[in-house]
């Protein structure tokens, strides 16, 4: 049995500090693009027309039926072959992951917008409005009402530990690497993970309070 | 783009390896499951327990492995829990250990919501008949829970399939460790890493099926998109089969619209807003020239001339009644907001609804809103108004004060295409009536003739059986 040495965490404070740093950059940029993307996948997914419908399905089905390990790996080492375009550990874990989180958006978008009676629309056209007007002026805001916590249970933070496998250097990278460094994976590894789970509890909390109140209304 | 020469022998070469690697794939994933299934319950049951201490410890136990990150779980396993018990497992013990766990945490949450969801009052019913609480779990309430758990477990399973591959991480010889080692050995990532995730692919792909067809049917209803088709406002309908037929020729018969008042009441027609896009197009009687095409600015433009009042209400629940009657002129007639709330509060006016302008749709009674659509749909200053049985999903008591104001507005000269089942409405308020059965236009004329002396068969039997019901009450 060994002691803890709590000091081999603060020594190293900064490193794990900068790990984390990327650790929200790469997970903010990809949700912030993975909400654009899922929209639009998610109205092509509804499109009137079959060849969209259906490449849009395809897309979101390929994103969420492969381990997220092998869609990193793939997008770092074997996309660049195909395009001869080399890509950095950052590009490669944004793209990986806002298109991850896209396809689960756009399903999410879907359903709230399939959520939404469809009298709603049917009135809104009745009214003369366009599809466009009806969906923004009236399915929309109240579809984003109803996805609210669903959108807000997509956690890139988790997710985002898994891109050191390509050496990106964010927190887990960091970690992993400080815990050879020092023979000190105990206090590493587990102040790693209560540093997750700080920055994934707040989220979590708002969930479930909006799930609460969604609930109540 | 380089033009690169696919060289799958990289895959068929070492196929025995990866084969192995999905071996230990398809074995580690319901071992895990079956763990995080067992242990899943009983931290539900803990959780649930109402004890204290083992309540907040289940939390905790939850809370904390649903919010770090699987693969610090799983190398926090791996290596830190060796060193802390003087245990040392092997690679595939301590992942099955990390992701078991892992998926309990899910499992019990799973259980719980299922659990807590089921009402209250089943379990006081169950209790009532002096069953035992343990007899209530699992008679009453588990049974209903399963049914709610099935779709998130299997939601569970699919995540949890793909999560195998984390393992990889700390040297578990699973499908995606060989893809690496294969990967890296034929310096051909390119195809062993495609082929491994189309096999990923066609693996989970047909699991994750079985775990969301409840959305399927909604979007279909979605897809045919309820929409009214008419082709010629004045001269005849649009609709599904026999329905457009009968109407089309019955409607054409009527001639022009300046004659003023017309209104058609009609009995076992589909409601109309629900018919299936392209149903007009399936209908050959239908001239072609005058078509409302599919392009939904062409139908915009008609919808902008004729209001329509639904059955089923569909205010606008997010906006206050007054923004319901404003919404229209706004978007569509690009009105500004003043003109547009001067005008949405006149049109309330009307429907003697002045003091409910700033209610919010639920504070309303079921004949209020019915009242609140109608003046959307004036707001836009129709050339015509349908309603579509819009009485019939009111309060018998609520539909005098719905009917009063389209009786005021017919006294106004508005063209009016009524569907109703109001027999007295219809033969006090109406020009012309069409009585229709199955979808066809089996007798027409003014209400007179219609009501005093039918024709049909049909129209005589259903005019009986009104008397009847008129006398029962």
């Amino acid at each position: 049995m060994s002691t803890w040495d709590l000091g081999v965490v603060t020594n190293n404070i900064g490193y794990l500090l900068a790990g984390l740093r990327m650790t929200i950059v790469l997970s903010l940029v990809s949700l912030a693009l993975g909400l654009a993307v899922g929209l639009v996948i998610a109205l092509l997914r509804l499109s009137r027309w079959r060849a969209l419908r259906w490449s849009a399905g395809l897309y979101i089905d390929i994103w969420r039926s492969t381990p997220f390990l092998a869609q990193i790996l793939w997008i770092f080492y074997a996309l660049p072959i195909l395009t001869g375009h080399a890509l950095t550990a950052f590009a490669a874990g944004v793209i990986t992951l806002s298109c991850h989180a896209s396809a689960y958006l756009a399903e999410v978008y879907r359903a709230g917008i399939l959520g939404i009676a469809p009298g709603q629309r049917q009135a809104a056209l009745a009214l003369g409005m366009t599809n466009a007007q009806a969906a923004r002026r009236i399915v929309l805001p109240q579809a984003l009402k109803q996805m609210l916590p669903a959108i807000g249970s997509i956690n890139l933070f988790k997710e985002s530990a898994l891109v050191s496998i390509i050496n990106l250097q964010e927190l887990m990278w960091y970690a992993e690497s400080l815990s050879g460094f020092t023979m000190r994976s105990v206090e590493i590894l587990s102040a790693t993970a209560l540093i997750y789970a700080a920055l994934t509890y707040p989220q979590a909390l708002a969930v479930n309070y909006l799930h609460r109140r969604q609930r109540a209304a | 783009m380089t033009r690169y020469t696919w060289h799958f022998e990289a895959v068929w070469e070492n196929l025995p390896l990866l084969l192995q690697g999905l071996w230990n794939t398809c074995l580690l994933a319901p071992l895990a499951m079956a763990v995080g299934l067992i242990v899943g319950l009983g931290i539900a049951l803990l959780r649930l327990s109402g004890v204290w201490g083992l309540s907040a410890l289940a939390a905790a136990f939850t809370e904390l492995f649903r919010t770090t990150p699987l693969l610090v779980q799983v190398i926090w396993v791996y290596t830190v829990l060796p060193l802390l018990t003087g245990i040392t497992l092997s690679p595939f013990i301590s992942g099955l250990t990390a992701l078991g766990l892992n998926v309990a945490a899910f499992m019990a949450e799973i259980y719980r919501t299922g659990i807590t969801a089921i009402d209250r009052g089943q379990t006081q019913s169950a209790l009532a008949l002096g069953m035992t609480r343990a007899q209530a779990m699992r008679r009453i309430v588990l049974p209903q829970a399963v049914r709610r758990m099935i779709p998130p477990m299997t939601a569970m399973w699919v995540a949890l399939f793909k999560d195998t591959s984390i393992l990889a991480t700390i040297g578990v010889v699973e499908l995606m460790y060989q893809a690496r080692v294969v990967a890296s050995d034929t310096f051909r990532p390119l195809e062993v890493f495609t082929a491994v995730g189309v096999l990923y692919f066609l693996l989970t792909y047909p699991q994750a099926l079985l775990g969301e067809p409840a959305l399927r049917p909604a979007e279909s209803a979605l897809m045919s998109a309820p929409v009214l088709r008419v082709t010629d406002l004045h001269k005849r309908f649009g609709g599904t089969g026999s329905a457009a037929r009968g109407l089309a020729g019955g409607a054409a018969r009527r001639g022009d619209r300046a004659g003023g008042r017309q209104r058609v009441r009609q009995e076992q027609f589909p409601a109309l807003p629900e018919q299936a896009r392209g149903a007009v197009e399936r209908v050959p009687s239908i001239s072609t020239t005058s078509r409302v095409t599919a392009a939904s600015a062409n139908l915009a433009q008609v919808r902008r001339r004729m209001g329509m009042v639904f059955q089923h209400l569909n205010l606008f629940p997010h906006m206050t009644a007054v923004q319901n009657v404003m919404e229209g002129p706004r978007t569509v007639l690009g009105l500004r907001r003043a003109a547009a709330h001067a005008l949405a509060l006149r049109m309330l006016a009307k429907v003697h609804l002045t003091d409910k302008a700033e209610a919010r749709t639920w504070e309303l009674s079921g004949g209020q809103q019915q009242r609140v659509a109608i003046a959307r749909a004036l707001a836009m200053e129709p050339e015509v108004m349908l309603f579509d049985e819009v009485t019939s999903a009111l309060d018998p008591e609520l539909v005098g004060e719905v009917l009063t104001v389209m009786k005021q507005l017919a006294d106004d000269g508005m063209t009016m295409i009524v569907v109703t089942h109001e027999m007295a409405f219809a033969r006090r308020v109406a020009d012309r009536v069409l009585m229709l059965d199955q979808g066809v236009v089996i007798e027409e004329g003014p209400p007179e003739q219609i009501f005093g002396a039918p024709v049909h068969e049909r129209t005589r039997r259903f005019l009986r059986r009104l008397a009847w019901e008129e006398q029962a009450t």
